[in-house]
């Protein structure tokens, strides 16, 4: 194998696409398809966030230009597709499958790394597809594929060959139905699958030419029918089979699944049948004649025409066709040809006919022909061959078999050669069941079998026989006792006794006498040696409804052969389907499977949309809970999903728990929604660049969204706001009107003050501050533990208040001095810019090692944030005199008070996996620079710094 | 009669301000009942419904968006993939007709290129309220090369049409079959084949 450049390829492939989509990768590889490796090219195109795998057949090699590729199958990567490769170790090629619930591509390419490469991309295309936000689900169609779809050979093979495909319906009652949940509509199948194809539709017949010739090699039938061509040989095919190579245009691989809907569909009709079928009649001769492998007579017409008028179909069986040994070993029989054109010239001369199918198991062979005027109507033919013979694997034995469906009704013709010999009824009854049981007709997913039809004939040399003493027998046949024959019959006996062989099938009177064994050319029963006794090997037999034998005969005419041949015309009810009536059951079928599925999608109803949270206040959450009933009939699955190009499905501030979940239909579920402000998320509120205001939505899998609008005020507060604008509120925070609380949040609002004027003035630190130091170098000097153990709650809030409202004035000295050391923290950690802004931070970090350039570092901060930084550091310094009794030491306040004054700008992440990268780095890099904020900070508390 | 459920999948929006009738147009086409009491839908629905045209089975998953103010910039994102979007307003509100203007820009913005738009005038059983008057739901139509129908989900009228129409258009762009014949490779360049 040879491998073309494969940039070429992939641009060869952007050349069939349109604009807005891509191919990102193609490769060469090799198709395989009934076991045949084919050359393809694999390509993996884009549109927007959704990816497909095309698969190109070449019409040269190498390719040249964009026209010598040709699409044969498009498979989206979605939610619904499957992928698995597998590279034994012993092989130099990974071979890939790829599954959706249409097709299914095997594909064998080398181990390589533009393979690997080809894999991983599919890998992250699914990666992908289950991440695109749910928006639009259901209906994640990959509408730009569709178009590709139709263009692929696969998409046209498996539903445009079949020239019957067309405008019938088969009920296929045959087809198993899945009882259990039949009501269900499996949304997820309706979903995933956006064409189906009906699994029918695949059904051509054209595929037997593409399966290896194991049995029959007369297969013909439907290209014969469509041209009317009725010459039985195909030498193309049989050229290219010598050759050993497939015809090309392989069919996708069966076996399809079938959506639930189409099931229940099939269900509905069947179930409906008789509303939109009438029983016409049809007439079906059937001949079946052990010819001993003789060539044909002149002619066969005593035998095959029978009554004046010419039958609809005709049934041919034959045993010992062909008793050469070169029969058992080449598939090509030239005794066949001798027959098959006899049968042909023997066909009714008042009619036009044509082969529907006729297929040879070494001596076993079926003929079927019908009446040119039924062609429409015919469809889904099938056949299948059982060799029973030696070893259970020899054809001299065995049975073969044609189905087709005739308008509404299933037919299945077998034609089989039992075992043989007087004793060995048991061992005949063994082939029949046999017959039965391995006979499946492949075309169908699953395979159908003979007892899966509604109407059977079963014709052949069952070779039962008579249980009387030859010489009895004898003298019955000459009285014309064919009654006290029969009687004695070991298959009429066993079907008198409804025993388990031909249970349900039925025979007529064989009114003529045994047709075996005669001396060949005569109508003298066997006069050699072993003097067998004569028996009614030749039968004819059938099962089900609406059947009424006309005639049933034997032809002792026919001489050539030990056996005579036996023919039976019979007049057969056939379900025939009535346009307009049809449509109608149909359309009513659809309409009540619309409503189904609608009454079937997810369906929730939510008793509050609109939450309102009234004044939200710092660190202090609200909740509200949300009820969704599940009102629809099945389990729904919910989530909150992102909307529009969030990342995250609502804004920090807001969570819903659970954000997730599954209901059983008829139960609730309580969604708490909680707003909770806290330092990283009150700047902005405080500066008004954010509103409590959002809209969480709700998503139904499969169903769905519903919003949920989440609004509230916020009070503003000192905790979140900046420095810069503390220094300049006089009063409390909550006295300032909202208009001067967002101007003063402005960047460079302070340089706009004018300190000449009357509220001019600026605080040297924000008063919060002040306070809350002031308090504590009042009552925690000697308290132990500071900062190290945590405050109450409801203490913060209230401090909280109390600074926001100057009500009361002071921190009241009753609350305890762990709550106000916590808000004091907090209050540093929730400044929009650190004591030491984010400008600054990497600046520190490189001077923490040299006093004088710390020094110089913090004389060059902004003059509210130097004031601050070194009124906390005095602070600190103060309380280090005291260590005697609060036990601080001055390595633990560095290290701590350097990670709150001293913070880097927390990147925006885009998505969680960036920021555990980020952090991950941060980690290694963090004992570092905790290090050296340290350092920094030592400076400022081990000595009074004069700036 | 062709055998398979349906042959196509069509994704269909409905857009427009509150109370125009949206939801019950949908519920008109796909149950064929009408509702009067009004339930402000708040958020995105859908409802399917299979029909039959040009000999194909197709089925039309509908989705109904909310069509308050607020919601405009979320229900923009559902614009996406949705192949024909039915643009309506209420005829006996001019309001709601001075802002299709408004409505079609957002589909431009945010729709695919090649999408199907049609637009509705409904309630037209109620002509006694009636404020826009039926000319000016063409003019600006045809200004925009958009079919148009005045509809009364209420009384049935147009309902099935604009639906069928709307589909009709989409189908009509779909790409056919391809009808060259399949090319068999086997027999023209066994070469080509048996290298691999
Ligand atoms: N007279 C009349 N009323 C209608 C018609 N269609 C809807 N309505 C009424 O208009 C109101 C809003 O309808 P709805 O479908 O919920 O509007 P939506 O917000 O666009 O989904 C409801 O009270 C309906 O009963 C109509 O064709 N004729
Ligand atoms: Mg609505």
């Amino acid at each position: 194998m040879f491998y073309v450049q494969l940039m070429d390829i992939a641009k060869l492939v952007q050349k069939t696409l349109t604009p807005n989509e891509k191919c990102i990768q193609a490769i060469e590889c090799a198709r395989i398809l009934d076991g045949k490796r084919t050359l393809r090219y694999a390509a993996i195109v884009i549109n927007k966030q959704e990816h497909g795998v095309f698969i190109f057949t070449a019409l040269r090699v190498p390719c040249l230009q964009s026209s010598d590729l040709v699409l044969e199958s498009v498979i989206p990567i979605d939610g619904s597709m499957r992928c698995s490769a597998e590279a034994p170790s012993q092989q130099t090629e990974l071979r890939l499958s790829l599954r959706s619930p249409i097709i299914n591509v095997l594909i064998e390419m080398p181990k390589s790394d533009p393979s690997t490469l080809f894999l991983a991309e599919i890998k992250k295309a699914k990666d992908v597809y289950s991440q695109v936000p749910a928006f639009g689900e259901p209906a994640a169609i990959f509408p730009w594929l569709e178009k590709y779809k139709r263009q692929s050979t696969d998409f046209n093979q498996s539903s445009g060959e079949n020239p019957f495909a067309e405008d019938i319906f088969d009920p296929l009652k045959h087809m198993s139905l899945d009882g259990t949940n039949m009501h269900v509509v499996d949304t997820e199948s309706s979903r995933q699958t956006t064409w189906f194809q009906d699994d029918m539709s695949s059904l051509s017949s054209s595929y037997e030419h593409l399966k290896p010739a194991q049995k029959s090699r007369s297969r013909d039938s439907l290209d014969k029918i469509l041209g009317g061509d009725e010459d039985y040989t195909d030498s193309m095919e049989t050229l290219q089979w010598s050759l050993g190579i497939s015809s090309g245009n392989e069919l996708p691989i069966l076996g399809k699944t079938i959506s639930s809907r189409e099931k229940i569909v099939k269900k509905f009709l069947t179930d409906r049948e008789l509303e939109f079928t009438d029983q016409h009649s049809f007439r079906i001769y059937c001949g079946t004649w052990n010819v001993n492998g003789q060539s044909p007579p002149d002619s066969l017409h005593k035998w095959m025409v029978v009554d004046a008028e010419p039958p609809d179909i005709y049934v041919v069986g034959f045993q010992e066709l062909d008793l050469s040994k070169e029969a058992f070993i080449f598939t090509d029989s030239p005794k066949e040809v001798e027959w098959q054109k006899a049968v042909k010239a023997a066909l009714h001369p008042k009619a036009k006919y044509l082969k529907v199918k006729s297929i040879r198991l070494v001596g076993i062979m079926l003929i079927v022909y019908i009446q040119a005027k039924h062609k429409g109507f015919i469809k889904f033919i099938d056949s299948d061959s059982v060799p029973t013979g030696i070893m259970g694997i020899m054809g001299n034995k065995g049975g073969v078999s044609v189905r087709f469906t005739l308008h509404n009704t299933s037919l299945c013709f077998v034609t089989s050669h039992l075992a043989a010999h007087q004793d060995e009824y048991e061992r005949r009854n063994q082939d029949y069941k046999d017959i039965m049981s391995k006979t499946k007709f492949k075309d169908f997913s699953p395979p159908l079998e003979i007892s899966e039809h509604d109407i059977v004939f079963w014709i052949g040399d069952l070779n039962y026989r008579i249980d009387l003493p030859i010489d009895t027998v004898k003298s019955y046949i000459k009285k014309g006792a064919h009654k006290k024959l029969i009687l004695e019959d070991q298959l009429y006996r066993q079907l008198q006794a409804n025993s388990e062989i031909f249970r349900g099938f039925e025979e007529g009177f064989p009114n003529f006498d045994p047709t075996y064994k005669f001396d060949s050319g005569t109508d003298n029963y066997d006069s050699s040696e072993k003097n067998r006794v004569p028996a009614y090997c030749d039968r004819i037999l059938w099962r089900g409804p609406g059947v009424k034998q006309l005639r049933y005969d034997s032809h002792p005419q026919l001489k050539i052969s030990d056996h005579k041949p036996v023919s039976s015309l019979f007049d057969v009810g056939i379900r025939v389907l009535d346009d307009k009536r049809f449509k109608r059951v149909y359309e009513d079928i659809m309409k009540k499977l619309d409503r189904l599925e609608n009454d079937h999608l997810p369906q929730i109803k939510i008793d509050n949309t609109e939450l309102i949270f009234k004044d939200v206040k710092f660190v202090e959450p609200q909740v509200q809970v949300v009820t969704v009933a599940n009102v629809g009939q099945i389990p729904v699955e919910f989530e909150f999903i992102n909307k529009l190009d969030d990342q995250t499905y609502c804004r920090p501030w807001l969570k819903a728990t659970p954000c997730k979940s599954i209901i059983e239909a008829g139960v609730c579920c309580e969604v708490q929604i909680e707003v909770y402000v806290d330092k990283s998320t009150a700047a902005k509120l405080n500066s008004g660049e954010e509103k409590l205001e959002d809209i969480l939505v709700l998503h139904l899998t499969n169903g769905k969204d519903s919003f949920i609008t989440v609004s509230g005020n916020y009070m503003t507060s000192s905790f979140g706001s900046s420095i810069e604008a503390l220094i300049q509120m006089h009063g409390p925070i909550r006295e300032v009107p909202v208009a001067e609380l967002i101007e003063i949040e402005q960047p460079g609002s302070l340089s706009r003050v004018d300190i000449t004027k009357d509220g001019g003035r600026l605080y040297m630190v924000p008063k919060e501050i002040w306070k809350m130091v002031d308090f504590l170098h009042k009552y925690a000097m000697n308290k132990d533990e500071l900062f190290q153990q945590p405050g109450r709650n409801s203490e913060i809030q209230f401090i909280r208040d109390c600074l926001d409202t100057g009500r009361p004035e002071h921190i009241p000295d009753s609350l305890s001095v762990h709550s106000v050391a916590e808000a004091f923290l907090m209050f540093l950690e929730s400044l929009p810019q650190p004591v030491i802004p984010y400008e600054f931070y990497t600046k520190c970090l490189s001077t923490s090692n040299n006093l004088l350039l710390s020094k110089q570092l913090v004389t060059s901060l902004p003059g509210c944030h130097k004031n601050t930084f070194l009124y906390i550091c005095a602070f600190l310094r103060e309380l280090l005199k005291h260590s005697d009794k609060n036990g601080l030491d001055i390595k633990f306040l560095c290290s701590f008070f350097g990670e709150v004054m001293l913070r880097p700008q927390t990147p925006l992440f885009t998505t969680a996996s960036a920021k555990e990268a980020v952090v991950k780095e941060r980690r290694s890099k963090l004992r570092e620079e905790d290090a050296k904020k340290a350092a920094f900070m030592y400076h400022f508390l081990s000595n009074e710094i004069e700036l | 009669m062709a055998k398979k459920t349906y042959d196509l999948l069509f994704k269909l929006l409905l857009i427009g301000d509150s109370g125009v009738g949206k939801t019950c147009l949908l519920f008109r086409f796909s149950d064929d009942a009408f509702n009067t009491t009004f339930i402000s839908t708040i958020g995105i629905d859908f409802k399917i419904k299979t029909v039959e045209l040009g000999g194909k089975k197709i089925k039309l998953q509908i989705w109904d968006t909310a069509g308050q103010e607020r919601f405009h910039t979320i229900t923009t994102s559902y614009y996406r993939g949705s192949m024909g979007i039915m643009l309506v307003y209420d005829i006996t509100n001019i309001k709601t007709f001075d802002n299709i203007s408004k409505w079609l820009r957002n589909i431009d913005e945010h729709a695919n290129e090649d999408v199907e738009k049609m637009i509705l005038g409904n309630k037209c059983d109620m002509d006694d309220k009636r404020q826009v008057p039926t000319a000016r739901g063409e003019a600006i139509a045809r200004e925009h090369n958009i079919p148009f129908l005045e509809t009364s989900a209420k009384a049935n009228i147009n309902v099935e049409k604009a639906f069928m129409n709307l589909a009709q258009a989409i189908l009509n762009k779909t790409p056919g079959r391809v009808s060259e014949p399949n090319i068999n490779i086997g027999t023209q360049d066994t070469s080509a084949r048996r290298c691999c």
